[in-house]
């Protein structure tokens, strides 16, 4: 749907409106906020702040209908911000003094050869994860990449915690063995 | 310096259909209350009220009524829109497509003729086997499948991100297009193309299909093993289509081994026929009984199914026929799943038999309880070769046996020549490397050569069987530092025990110092694990330790104190390696446990 129709159908109906954008911006929301927090938040106030960016955007639309500027810049911008004040509150929570360049950024260290490299090795792994096949892909990103326990993976996944403690398990096997066939080996 | 980072945005945001449907569905109903919430508080400006902290849903209509009461019809007016505006939704929805694709897009399943088609089952449960139904529940299926579709309605394909975990896979070949459907356990279907790159989605209320469908999975009647022994989620899906393809046009037209032009009776012979158990059991079949048996070989139907390596499920008999001059072979038969599989110079062949063989092979061995220990095989050897020497010498306790070859030396060249064994590691094996075909002859040959006659043969397998029989586990202690997990499971109610670095200490301290009983069957197998734990009622407290790479787990049936089981998790449950199996000597173990952890019901 582009920005325009989104705006119309905000317009029309402004609950199918807010589901809509909720559908089509969540993956970019979720994304800038879980960059800026991964270090510092649980999965909680990781899903606290998008809520809300989404509250705030839906507010926006809700007393600025004829505003029709580039909306991902906007929600970027709304995103970005509440990413970096939840930021400050946890810090200032857990009497952190983390520098806010450190925030969603790499080492300084990396050169852009290594960056380079990186990606490449980063984009195998991620290919690798997704060849394990379903429902070994989504147990591995949301074990090792979203942080859920194995708990919440069972209960979002219909199976048993057993069976995804099993499954993690072996996936993670396969995984290593796919990975160093590609010449990647993974730390123990 | 801004810098680089790794994992693109974009990258990352695909990453985001990995989230759990319910965390998105739980952020969006958060958002729209914080909506509500922020423009409710805007709007309160104007009232210059201050709502009680009251349950969010009801506020706004108490803070209507207020509002109207002190001032008066107006302001109700203003807030009546406030009130249509915050109008509850009461639960996401899946997204429809905005075109009407149902005139454009039809769903391709009910399309086909199933009644005409090959349908595969494969289960979370079925491990590498994958299933067939009968004709009549085929057509069944076909008919519901063409009644119910009208009422299918088709997703959004982004919808693919939230189904869950499925329930069982369905393979259609239907002529040249071959397609898997998988059915949800949210009560979704979904059909894929591989070729074509097309999914198609249905959500509707699908549980009497669902049901139905199950039911009918149940009766089942064959099963077919998948290659390599892999399980659903291993195997590739356009590998198992390839195999189930290759299946059908192998299985017709393969002659058979010359297994049917065996003498089984005549001379210069040996025939021995072993379980599949970790340490074989030996049995002998009298004559009679083998010219029966060959009767029904040749009687009998062998469909070769695959030339790829198979391991069936379930307790296995291998009949081993060394001929001399003609070498040797052998035929382990799989009386549950009918099949048998035959090798020979190094290579497989794999074969579906009927009922008739299976009969006349349960009815040949017609096993005795102490079979293993009244129907031994005597055998002679003579003067042993340099090879067999070296693993004379290799055990010293048994440095002055003589063996006699004289009678099967040619037997022993060609089990050597055939099957390449390791006798010098062989003299030296113990109970875990008994795994494989290999193991099975390590296993004859070094009682046979540690034997000077028939007798000292029987009383080292009696001996051996007796060590069987009171074989007890090895149990590896726990360390409480090593445990990564503690589950609790209720009648099926799975749940993380969340404890404290003093009660892990407690549980390792009680289990590691309980004496054990050996275990309650010799003939442990690691189905005797799955049927016992997997069981929906009582309370099984389960222990996870990892150490390295090194995972490990202990089981405890509390309602059934002898029922105690740790093994090694290996690649997966139904092949894990069993590292101990017993049971505690006395209830006050477990007790002590329910009692420090409140597990009482």
């Amino acid at each position: 749907m582009t920005d325009s129709e989104l705006r119309e159908l905000l317009k029309r109906s402004p609950n199918d409106g807010h589901q809509e954008l909720f559908h089509e911006y969540f993956p970019y929301v979720y994304t800038i906020v879980f960059r800026k927090l991964q270090n510092v938040a649980s999965m909680e106030d990781v899903e606290e702040c998008v809520s809300d960016v989404f509250a705030e955007i839906f507010r926006h639309y809700d007393t600025h209908s004829e505003y029709d500027g580039d909306l991902k810049g906007y929600i970027s911008t709304i995103a970005n911000r509440k990413a970096v004040d939840m930021f400050r509150i946890l810090s200032r929570n857990q009497g952190n003094t983390i520098s806010m360049d450190e925030i969603g950024e790499m080492d300084s260290g990396i050169d852009i050869v290594q960056n380079a490299e990186q990606s490449a090795q980063n984009r195998m792994v991620l290919q690798a994860v997704k060849d394990l096949g379903e429902p070994d892909t989504t147990i591995i990103l949301q074990r090792y990449y979203f942080g859920y326990s194995s708990r919440e993976i069972a209960k979002n996944l219909n199976l048993s915690a057993v069976a995804v403690r099993m499954r993690c398990s072996r996936a993670l096997k396969q995984l290593r063995k796919k990975l160093e066939q590609s010449g990647i080996t993974m730390e123990v | 310096m801004k810098k680089k980072k790794i994992i693109s945005l974009s990258m990352q945001e695909h990453l985001t259909e990995y989230l759990p449907q319910s965390a998105y569905k739980r952020m969006y109903e958060k958002s729209v209350e914080k909506y509500r919430q922020l423009s409710f508080e805007g709007n309160e400006e104007e009232f210059t009220a201050t709502p009680a902290p009251m349950k969010r849903s009801w506020m706004p209509i108490i803070v209507s009524l207020c509002a109207c009461a002190v001032m008066g019809i107006g302001v109700f007016t203003i807030h009546e829109i406030n009130l249509h505006k915050i109008e509850p939704i009461t639960d996401i929805q899946p997204q429809q497509e905005i075109t009407d694709t149902h005139t454009t897009v039809l769903p391709l399943l009910p399309s086909m003729d199933l009644t005409q088609a090959e349908l595969y089952f494969l289960t979370e449960q079925s491990g590498s086997d994958c299933y067939t139904i009968s004709a009549e529940n085929q057509a069944k299926l076909a008919g519901y499948i063409k009644e119910t579709s009208p009422e299918w309605t088709l997703f959004n394909q982004k919808q693919n991100q939230f189904l869950g975990g499925f329930q069982f896979q369905m393979y259609v070949l239907y002529n040249d297009v071959k397609s898997i459907v998988y059915f949800f356990d949210n009560g979704t279907i979904v059909q894929s193309f591989p070729e074509l790159e097309q999914t198609y989605y249905w959500g509707t209320d699908i549980e009497f299909f669902y049901q139905h469908l199950t039911n009918m999975t149940h009766t089942i009647e064959t099963k077919i093993p998948i290659p390599d022994g892999k399980t659903i989620h291993e195997a590739d899906s356009v590998e198992i289509m390839d195999y189930l393809f290759q299946r059908e046009k192998n299985h017709r037209s393969t002659p058979f081994f010359n297994i049917l032009n065996e003498d089984y009776t005549g001379n210069g012979k040996l025939i021995v026929f072993t379980n599949t158990a970790y340490a074989p059991n030996l049995f002998h079949i009298p004559d009679e009984n083998l010219q029966s048996l060959s009767d029904a070989f040749e009687q009998g139907t062998w469909e070769e199914i695959t030339t790829d390596s198979v391991i069936p499920d379930g307790e296995g008999i291998t009949m081993y026929v060394y001929r001399i001059n003609q070498g040797c072979f052998s035929v382990t038969f799989y009386p549950l799943n009918q099949i048998a599989i035959m090798k020979v110079h190094q290579k497989e062949r794999t074969f579906r038999i009927s009922d008739d063989i299976v009969t006349a092979l349960n009815s040949a061995l017609d096993l005795p309880q102490e079979y293993f220990v009244e129907n031994l095989i005597p055998c002679e050897m003579s003067e042993p070769e340099n090879r067999f020497n070296a693993v004379w010498n290799a055990v010293d306790d048994y440095t002055e046996t003589h063996v006699d070859l004289s009678a099967y030396q040619e037997i022993a060249d060609r089990i050597n020549e055939e099957y390449d064994l390791n006798l010098q590691s062989m003299a030296l094996v113990n109970r875990e490397n008994y795994s494989g075909e290999a193991g099975y002859f390590s296993y004859i040959i070094y009682h046979i050569l540690l034997s000077k006659t028939p007798e000292e043969f029987e009383s080292q397998m009696r001996a051996s069987a007796e060590a069987q029989l009171n074989y007890k586990p090895e149990f590896i202690p726990l360390d409480a530092e090593k445990i990564f997990s503690v589950t609790y499971n209720h009648d099926n109610f799975d749940c993380e025990l969340d404890l404290t670095d003093e009660e892990k200490a407690f549980i390792c301290e009680k289990i590691n110092e309980a004496e054990w009983n050996a275990p309650s069957s010799r003939d442990f197998v690691e189905d005797d694990i799955t049927e016992e734990f997997n069981k929906t009622e009582g309370r099984i407290l389960t222990i996870w330790t990892i150490d390295g790479d090194e995972q490990k787990q202990i089981s405890i049936a509390l309602d059934t104190p002898d029922r105690v089981v740790q093994w090694q998790v290996g690649r997966d449950v139904a092949v894990a390696n069993i590292t101990g199996y017993s049971s505690l000597k006395s209830d006050e173990t477990i007790l002590s446990i329910i009692d420090k952890l409140n597990l009482d019901d």
